[in-house]
């Protein structure tokens, strides 16, 4: 059976989410991108007891790009991890791959190379490695998320809902702007404009994150996913107001074959209008030249 | 003791792999018909493969292949077929990023570097992909001068790293703007750099920050000829140079640089010292600001480009050496900038000594007097005082400029 799973902006939106949430997956201060909140392990632990106690599964993503220095609080970090059972750790820099092979820890990984886990045969590899499940890209197909499906043992995780990041850099891209023509900075968060459309971008202490314009909405979609057997929905929360979040997690929990249609444009009309169905349906190109040879 | 680091140079064409290669490269890496992170630069044929292998392994250089995508399903499908085709033209490695690749590779008996596409920047990582195989890691762009140490140190692998060209503004594999902005898939070959765009920048609360200059992603170029003596004394095993899509004087005119620098280093170590005037050269051919970007551990505001694309000159390049007549004295050159009689230019080869002259005599194909050559790839004889070579390029002087 589908799992929900949704990565939270806050506390207060873990509580009010639970009635229609199996697993929460958080951020960890000094260690992941793309979050709203990150957590100290100290921090997270109340949580984690609380939603242990209410049958919710807890999964934390373990995903910047570790340098060398960052290898020892790795380890501890996971050490601690181990001991708090949590349920499985997204990552995307491969040195937690090796340092599981190698017995440092013991908890399922996923591997969540955000914009490359598009294929079944590198899903199959990361198997192979004793990796447990896959988050998929969010630039690939519905058809190809199902022949993928059909092609591995892997568990998948799929996002669904939400504003989707695509793009990381260590660089503080905002920050360097405001220095450079001496302007007066507010916050991290921001918004970048082309051609009428707004994409949010963050500058935090780990470097810059951009979002798409839309947000993702496969309502529709997720019934057939479902279908196939999918191990995960994932519900993206950043920049969403909480009391939708609440909302289009209770309508998706909500829904069937009858009500699906006019269960999305209730949410679609919440969201003003903002949502679009992503690259489900949508195949980028990247050859627009033809190749004679 | 350790080697004298290989000088890796891209090749978009035949054309291009043989000048980089006569300019000194060690080695070269070059796109096949599919598979490449360049889909919409010329490439190669799998013919056009084996002449350039033919031509480098008979200089005893090597010949990487970029198979460089993340691949969809559709793709995993094509892999085998295309892999066995350049494992027959006898290429020396393929530069992967997919891991999905690995286990076919193997099967050919392929040798197997990792791109920088996977963003490499530790030890634990770079010891992962040597257990499962590979033999040469491209590190990430963001690897500081710590990072390249501890990880030579602790795992015996070859590490390449880039030392000259541009940066993405991401971690390379993590910026999937060109797909979400104009449907190209980044990390299959159709990068379109919206990292070069303008935007406009808004606080959270919709109030507009205007700069001078609009918003971009867009960063200065690497250039990490201040530091090669650090990068040689690090044992970093290969030189990289980005640009498969650049010109040949672009090629040559590196190559030509990092080439003299590395063996001036290596020859001499205790007498080096840094050339400006190879900085000046590097400068003018660019096009663009360069940086050593995070080799030393900083990023800041000094390592943006908020210029636009334009910037210097970029009106260097004045012909190429077609041939030479040791009688007359007279060099066969193709047009590739407007020059007349009375400029001061210098001539520069893969072999010889680069000579500065001021042109006194130009002929036609018809050996008539020209004062101008402006035509688009013109054949003109011009009066030269020493020797040249096949291949050599005429560039403007600035050796006088300050």
């Amino acid at each position: 059976m589908t799992k929900y799973m949704l990565t939270p902006k806050d506390e207060k939106e873990v509580l009010k989410t639970l009635p229609y949430v199996d697993s929460y997956l958080f951020g960890i201060k000094g260690f992941s991108r793309n979050f709203e909140h990150y957590y100290t392990l100290e921090e997270l632990k109340p949580l984690i007891v609380e939603l242990k106690k209410n049958q919710k599964e807890v999964f934390l993503s373990i995903n910047k790009n570790m340098h060398t220095s960052d290898l020892e609080p790795l380890k501890v970090l996971l050490k601690e991890c181990e001991v708090l059972k949590i349920d499985g750790i997204f990552y995307y820099d491969i040195s937690l791959v090796k340092l599981k092979k190698d017995g440092w820890f013991d908890l399922p990984l996923v591997w969540h190379q955000e914009h490359m886990t598009t294929n079944y045969e590198t899903c199959n590899f990361w198997e192979k490695q004793g990796v447990s499940m896959a988050c998929l890209s969010s630039e690939i197909t519905l058809e190809e998320i199902i022949e993928i499906k059909q092609n591995t043992k892997m568990g998948l995780i799929v996002p669904i809902f939400g504003y989707l990041p695509m793009f990381v850099s260590k660089r503080n891209l905002v920050k360097n702007y405001i220095e450079r023509f001496q302007l007066e900075g507010r916050g991290i968060e921001y918004q970048i404009k082309k051609e009428g459309y707004t994409y949010p971008i963050v500058n935090d202490e780990m470097g810059t994150q951009v979002y798409s314009s839309h947000i993702l909405n496969g309502m529709e979609e997720s019934l057939l996913l479902r279908d196939e057997d999918i191990s995960y929905l994932l519900f993206y929360s950043f920049h969403i107001e909480p009391k939708c979040m609440v909302e289009v997690l209770k309508s998706y929990r909500s829904l069937t074959r009858e009500n699906v249609l006019l269960e999305e444009e209730k949410i679609d009309h919440m969201l003003k209008g903002n949502t679009d169905k992503g690259f489900f349906y949508k195949e980028t190109v990247f050859r627009v030249k033809k190749n004679e040879k | 003791m350790k080697n004298k680091p290989e000088l890796l140079a891209p090749a978009g064409d035949l054309e291009r792999l043989k000048i980089a290669i006569l300019y000194g490269a060690d080695a070269v890496y070059i796109g096949g018909p599919a598979f490449g992170l360049r889909a919409n630069a010329n490439n190669f044929s799998i013919n056009e493969i084996k002449e350039g292998v033919k031509f480098a392994h008979s200089h005893q250089k090597k010949v990487y292949v970029t198979v460089n995508i993340v691949m969809h399903n559709r793709e995993v499908k094509e892999l085998k077929e295309y892999l066995k085709a350049l494992k027959e033209c006898d290429i020396d490695a393929i530069i992967i990023s997919d891991p999905g690749m690995i286990s076919i590779a193997k099967k050919l008996g392929l040798e197997i570097h990792l791109s920088t596409q996977q963003s490499t920047l530790n030890y634990e990582a770079v010891q992962f992909w040597k257990d499962e195989g590979v033999t040469r890691v491209v590190l990430g762009r963001e690897a500081s001068k710590a990072d390249i140490r501890e990880i030579r140190d602790r795992v015996d692998i070859e590490i390449e790293c880039f030392i000259h060209g541009a940066m993405c503004a991401s971690y390379s594999g993590r910026c999937v703007l060109s797909n979400f902005l104009t449907m190209r898939d980044a990390n299959r070959g159709g990068c379109s750099q919206i990292c070069r765009w303008d935007f406009d920048l808004y606080d959270n609360e919709d109030r507009p920050l205007h700069g001078e200059k609009p918003f971009t992603f867009c960063t200065k170029d690497l250039s990490m000829l201040k530091v090669l003596d650090q990068m040689i004394e690090l044992g970093i095993t290969s030189f990289k140079i980005e640009g498969r899509m650049r010109s040949i004087y672009y090629i040559a005119t590196i190559v030509n640089i990092y080439r003299r620098a590395i063996d001036e280093y290596w020859n001499e170590k205790d007498g080096y010292a840094y050339n400006k005037a190879y900085e000046r050269i590097l400068t003018n051919c660019a096009n663009r600001e360069s940086t050593v970007q995070f080799f030393d551990g900083s990023e800041g505001v000094d390592t943006q480009y908020y210029n636009g694309r334009i910037e210097l000159s970029n009106q260097d390049f004045l012909g190429v050496v077609l041939d030479y007549d040791k009688e007359t004295g007279y060099a066969f050159l193709e047009e590739r900038n407007f020059f007349r009689k009375g400029d001061r230019v210098e001539i520069f080869g893969p072999e010889k000594e680069t000579i500065s002259f001021t042109i006194e005599e130009i002929l036609d194909e018809e050996k008539k007097p020209l004062d101008v050559v402006n035509h688009p790839r013109q054949n003109v004889y011009i009066k030269v005082p020493k020797e040249v070579e096949k291949w050599a390029m005429m560039r403007i002087n600035h050796t006088l400029e300050t």
